[in-house]
């Protein structure tokens, strides 16, 4: 097993992974690996089956198996948090949160598949315009439950319950064992002593009782939304303007109004990881408040869950901007599409899961002729060409002409994410090397060309763009930039420029 | 505020369309209408090898696409709606499901367009409907597309929209195989929730016309495809977009297809798909055009739908009105809409459903679901008249007949309760459906157990009759089943454990190694003996199958001696008539020549002391047993009824009778009208005579009175009291008046203090047998087994 910390590098890695380094490894089919993590790819070289594999980035600064020491932790707080440590760690949960709900979007987006590329682009490009508060759970729930509580509101589910008290005689209807026995030990000849100056015996009496564990379930949601409501209104710089803000203020009065009126009500509230009952499933408002429940528990697993997957979310995010980027030059069309499958909540950082083939496009020379060639986006190949092998891409294009006898060509992309930024010089040098190796190797597999497309870390305005130097046809360009704001919108113009570039070009050579 | 979430459904795998009213954009949802087109000539794929996808995303994935793909290309992969929507034994539901939310996701009220024909099957309804329900829509129904089709239509054509209550519309739809007609009314509906005067279309029985085979989309598709190299092809679904939407008449830009790995071709245009010129048959021109205005649905695109419109205006000569391709989608968005506001959707038709009860003794078809109603979509219709009957007392088990309108055969539904209900049970049977929601449901109740049972009419016998036919067997119930008493090997070999017991067998053989004097009454004994209810020989004189050469041997040989004893009690020697009883009880088998000679002893022309006094009995009830031939049976019963009604003696004369006419299955059919009459006088005299009695002298009265009944084998509507009393059988109203006369002193003598053990069991079993021949004569299903019953008693 190799250890590495950037994807293309030709030597052996540290022993022990640190902040500035992927957390990848390679190694053999054969080998057992014990170790958590994904794999990225896998590819045939010189008849030995390679595996790249990610590892989570730890949630304690110091964990094992891969050894990770220095890393930032995971520092949660309700409230802004004080240690410097816990500063930068809040400010690297938020630009999870940006990068994961620009995956998230796709999810609208794939309303109108034939147009999911150009939807997508659009909902990123809004980001820039309004700084839209970015979308959590809560923004979702706040639209969703309204109309839910409404209706709970006017039919909260009792349940008549017995009980024994003292009632006035000509009130009794129905008496249980206590209460004869209670009637037997009080002093007396006949009942009517019995029943004493007040003229009471005890009874059984039905009393309405909203304390039942639907109720119970829907107050700790209350509670819980209104706390998780509360919390991310305090991260948004108080704009009262914006819908969403609107939305998430209303809910939260509404959330605390409806618990106070439970609470009054002696509704008390359930422990997380209540069974739910026959209503909590079947009741169709009751059901939601449950779903909606479980959901904001999980939130606190699933952001761990984000946390160690930081890598991961990037990677699916630079592919949905590289297909983008051929979606949008001028004639292009889509010939397939690998069907994606929403995943109902994010499992290690993915949110969804596709094949490995994930579009194919047509790029036509001009609007009515036929010629042109086709770009195919691959990710997460299973069987990778051995260049790709060799310099661990897990993202590539293949280019292949409609006419003539040439050989496809590839492209290939990294999307390496480190917790501190790259130093995008010596990074771009160092995959041109290796790729110039490459294509030495396998020069019939043609690849001369890379792309790496990495995090900045500090939401530059414009994105950092270095290109190595060229040497035998290699060319490499690093894009660095964030997923939120102007640095996203000027980062994907760039990164569309720099991969239509390269793609027209190829096209060129490909039909003189 | 977001409405509630409404979506209609077009998915026919041609050419799918779903329409819903909220619009999802950046991940805000909006309202507004939206209108999806899922693609043409639609799939679902399979990816990861464990979820399927469909909608738009399979139209345009490659997946199952052919092996210029690699392994993504392989054909498994790939599932196409048209055969999916069809499939009943493997359902994949899943795919089902996959291709619904490929259509459109997220929705309260759904709606989905099913074809209007007669193959519809009521398990696509159903499939489609629990997919929705797996989806958590709050509700959805399945509706006709030629009733989508109007829906549209009234919104959106005001030719349409101006229809007045009753009028007819003829709606021509498109489908895969056929161009097909259903003519809708239009009814003004007063339903609760309505608005005034609010149209629904009406879908009435047997308006449904295939117009023409030769104008499906299949036909479209062959000639697009003998055009290309795909003529072969199993799935039309993985066919370039190209050709696709050239099937479809849709304008199509050139694309491109993948021959090998590095290897495109681009797919140029084809011609476009030419309809023959339509012809119509002149029945169905006339039928077409009583309807008041047509209109013409298809999801084929203007190239098609044009050259369609000018033919069939043509054919039709009249005008036709050409709605949109997605106004099916759209119609069901409209219908969705109004089933969210609790408004009628449509109307619609049941398919018939009948089961058979018995009235007046006759069996006759009742129907469960009538065919002159049509009721709301959606409403819950309920039998208006269940099929009312009774189980009878000690049954587990019921069968039911039950025929519907949508299949061939009729089939018999047994019904197990789980355990025998206790008394005579009252049983309802009915029907709970909804129009265009899946299969009825077959209920039957049983008032004792309080459950109702379902039937499944899936896993039921199919009978391969005709109904009536299968109604005219059924008649026959009304007649109580001919006695049998059945042989059994324990009188023969006596019971298990049981040593002390000596066995027939071993009496004769006994007998025959003994060379002495046969000890005849032993014997006689032994073959009238019943252990565990089973005499040595059957009613019909036959012998168990186990009884070995020897044991027969022997019966014969002391058989014999037995006759020749017979013979010489007659010849003057004295003894007893214990050798005649060992005949008799061997009924049928018993010797023909010792039965004439019985016969002429009775009769009067052999006189004879042997018979005298108590041996009377004897004579009587040893022909009973042991008449055989059809010509002793008559000349028997001849007898009989030549003797005055006062002169018969209950042991005598009324058991040779019951005997016979239980017994034989050729008694009854000698018998008139005249002889009923004396036998019912009989019968009657010895009603009477027990009332306010010990009922010591009884037995043979009802027992002869359930026998009456089988006369019925010639005159099927004999000794029956009318519902209304309109047309009573008098001897049967006598029967009945004599049987509550009877059951009314049973009661008196229950009131009285002191009664003998004796009697309370005699009048209990007795009271019992008569309520059940009080059935019969009511014409109620009752206990076909009561001649054996009476007689066990």
């Amino acid at each position: 097993m190799i250890r590495l910390s950037r994807p293309w590098q030709l030597t052996v890695g540290p022993n022990e992974f640190g902040p500035k380094d992927c957390l990848l490894s390679e190694f053999n089919e054969d080998e057992q690996v014990s170790e958590e993590g994904i794999e990225l790819m896998r590819g045939v070289v010189n008849g030995e089956t390679r595996i790249l594999f990610l590892h989570p980035y730890p949630v304690k600064s110091k964990e094992d198996l891969p050894s990770r020491s220095g890393f930032l932790p995971l520092i949660r707080t309700s409230h802004e948090p004080t240690s410097p440590e816990g500063k930068k760690s809040q400010f690297r949960q938020r630009h999870i949160d940006k990068v994961f709900t620009r995956v998230q979007e796709l999810k609208g987006a794939l309303d109108d598949p034939p147009y999911v590329w150009k939807r997508l682009r659009s909902a990123w490009e809004q980001t820039e315009q309004e700084e839209n508060p970015y979308k959590a759970a809560i923004v979702d729930q706040a639209t969703e439950m309204i109309p839910i509580l409404k209706d709970l509101e006017s039919r909260k589910n009792l349940m008549l319950r017995r009980v024994p008290k003292r009632v006035p005689i000509n009130r009794v209807q129905e008496m249980d064992r206590n209460s004869m026995l209670w009637l037997i030990r009080q002093p007396g000849k006949n009942i009517k002593q019995r029943a004493g100056s007040e003229q009471r015996i005890m009874a059984i009496t039905r009393q309405d009782n909203f304390d039942t564990l639907e109720n119970r379930v829907l107050c700790s949601y209350l509670l819980l939304a209104a706390d998780v409501a509360r919390e991310w209104l305090d991260e948004q710089n108080n704009n009262d303007d914006l819908e969403r803000i609107k939305s998430v203020r209303s809910f939260l009065k509404r959330c605390r109004s409806f618990y106070l009126e439970l609470k009054s009500k002696g509704v008390g509230c359930a422990p997380a990881g209540e069974t739910p009952n026959y209503v909590l499933m079947e009741d169709h408002s009751y059901r939601k408040v449950f779903e909606a429940w479980e959901q904001l528990l999980k939130r606190k697993r699933i952001f761990d869950d984000l946390w160690a997957w930081q890598a991961e979310i990037w990677s699916d995010f630079v592919t949905l901007a590289i297909v983008m980027a051929i979606d949008g030059l001028e004639y292009s069309e889509t010939v397939a599409q690998s069907p994606i499958f929403w995943l109902g909540e994010a499992k290690k950082g993915r949110l969804f899961v596709q094949d490995t083939l994930v579009a194919t496009f047509w790029l036509k020379t001009a609007p009515e002729i036929t010629s042109g060639a086709v770009v195919e986006i691959f990710a997460r190949q299973q069987g990778s060409p051995v260049a790709l092998t060799l310099v661990r891409a897990h993202i590539s294009l293949r280019i292949t002409p409609l006419q003539g006898e040439e050989n496809s060509k590839l492209i290939a992309v990294w999307a390496p994410h480190s917790l501190e930024p790259l130093n995008l010089d010596s990074t771009a040098q160092e995959a041109a090397d290796s790729l110039l190796r490459a294509n030495r190797e396998v020069p019939s597999e043609n690849l001369q060309r890379g792309i790496i497309v990495t995090p900045s870390h500090s939401s530059p305005e414009e994105p950092v763009i270095k290109k190595s130097k060229s040497i035998d046809e290699i060319q490499l360009s690093a894009i660095a930039f964030d997923a939120s704001g102007k640095s996203l919108v000027n980062g994907i113009k760039s990164l569309d420029c720099i991969v239509q570039k390269m793609v027209l070009e190829i096209i060129g050579e490909l039909n003189p | 505020m977001i409405e509630k979430r409404i979506c209609g459904y077009d998915i026919n795998g041609w050419r799918d369309f779903a329409v819903r009213n909220i619009e999802i954009n950046n991940g805000n949802t909006l309202n507004g209408t939206r209108k999806s087109e899922v693609g043409t000539l639609t799939g679902v794929v399979k990816f990861k090898d464990s979820h399927w996808v469909g909608g738009a995303q399979a139209s345009l994935a490659p997946h199952g696409c052919g092996d210029a793909w690699d392994e993504i290309g392989n054909a498994p992969r790939h599932d196409v709606i048209n055969l999916l929507l069809g499939k009943i034994e493997d359902n994949d539901d899943e795919a089902l499901t996959a291709a619904i939310i490929g259509a459109t996701s997220a929705a309260d009220y759904s709606i989905f367009a099913i074809n209007d024909m007669h193959d519809s099957n009521e398990e696509l309804q159903e499939r489609l409907i629990n997919s929705a329900g797996r989806l958590k829509h709050k509700e959805s129904l399945a509706v006709w597309r030629s009733v989508l089709a109007v829906l549209y239509a009234q919104e959106n054509c005001d030719k349409v929209r101006s229809l007045e209550d009753g009028s007819k519309i003829l709606v021509l739809s498109q489908t895969g195989t056929a161009l097909i007609g259903q003519k809708l009314g239009i009814r003004q509906t007063n339903e609760e929730g309505d608005p005034d005067k609010f149209m629904a279309p009406e879908r009435c029985h047997k308006e449904y016309r295939e117009i023409s085979s030769e104008f499906g989309f299949d036909f479209c598709a062959k000639s697009i495809l003998n055009q290309t190299g795909y003529q072969n092809i199993r799935s039309y679904s993985a066919l370039p977009l190209s050709i696709r939407s050239a099937i479809m008449g849709i304008e199509a830009k050139p694309s491109l297809v993948r021959k090998s790995q590095n290897n495109w071709e681009v797919m140029r245009e084809f011609n476009e798909v030419k309809l023959p010129s339509l012809k119509i048959r002149k029945k169905d021109k006339q039928w077409g055009s009583s309807a008041s205005v047509a209109i013409l649905e298809t999801v084929a695109g203007s190239k098609i739908s044009k050259q369609l419109k000018q033919s069939i205006e043509v054919a039709l000569e009249s005008e036709v009105i050409l709605l949109p391709p997605d106004a099916v989608a759209r119609g069901a968005m409209i219908a969705a809409d109004r089933m969210q506001k609790k408004q009628t959707v449509y109307l619609d038709f049941l398919p018939k459903i009948s089961t058979i009860i018995t009235r007046n003794a006759e069996p006759v078809s009742h129907e469960l679901i009538g065919s002159s109603e049509t009721l709301p979509a959606g409403k819950l219709y309920q039998s208006q008249n269940p099929a009312k009957f009774e189980v009878n007392a000690d049954k587990g088990n019921i069968d039911v007949y039950i025929q519907k309108e949508t299949a061939k055969w009729p089939r018999k539904i047994n019904c197990k309760f789980g355990r025998d209900v206790t008394k005579n049970s009252p049983v309802e049977v009915r029907v709970v459906q909804k129009p265009a929601a899946g299969k009825a449901h077959i209920l039957l109740r049983i008032a004792e157990l309080e459950r109702d049972f379902r039937l499944d009419w899936d896993k039921a016998e199919e009978i391969q009759k005709e109904w009536c036919e299968i109604i005219e067997e059924l008649k026959f119930e009304s007649i109580p089943n001919r006695l049998v008493l059945e042989y059994g090997i324990e009188a023969w070999f006596g019971e298990n454990n049981h040593t002390r017991y000596t066995s027939l067998s071993k009496a004769l053989s006994d007998a025959v190694s003994q060379s002495g004097k046969i000890d005849w009454e032993h014997l006689a004994q032994k073959m009238s003996a019943r252990p565990r209810g089973k005499y040595a020989v059957s009613s019909d004189g036959e012998i168990p199958k186990d009884i070995d050469h020897k044991n027969i041997y022997n019966l014969k040989y002391i058989s014999d001696k037995a006759k020749k004893q017979f013979h010489r009690r007659l010849n003057g020697s004295l003894g007893n008539n214990e050798a005649i009883k060992f005949l008799t009880w061997q009924f049928r088998r018993c010797d023909k020549q010792v039965v004439e000679k019985l016969i002429k002893i009775m009769e009067g022309s052999f006189t004879t002391s042997v018979f005298d006094g108590n041996s009377e009995v004897l004579l009587f009830q040893g022909i009973g047993r042991a008449a055989q031939s059809k010509k002793q049976e008559e000349r028997v019963l001849k007898f009989l009824l030549n003797k005055p009604p006062s002169e018969w003696r209950w042991r005598c004369e009324t058991a040779c009778a019951a005997f016979l006419l239980s017994r034989s299955k050729s008694a009854p059919y000698f018998l008139d009208r005249s002889d009923i009459k004396v036998m019912a006088e009989v019968v009657l005299n010895e009603f009477k005579s027990e009332l306010r009695g010990q009922y010591t002298k009884f037995y043979y009265a009802p027992f002869l009175m359930a026998g009456l009944l089988r006369y019925r084998l010639k005159e099927i509507n004999a000794l029956l009291v009318d519902v209304d009393h309109s047309d009573d059988d008098p001897i049967a109203k006598e029967f009945l008046d004599a049987i509550n006369c009877t059951l009314k002193d049973f009661c008196r003598i229950r009131e009285q203090n002191k009664i003998a053990i004796k009697l309370k069991n005699r009048i209990n079993k007795y009271e019992k047998k008569l309520k059940e021949i009080k059935k019969y004569l009511k014409g109620q299903g009752a206990d076909q087994n009561i001649l054996i019953d009476i007689y066990n008693s």
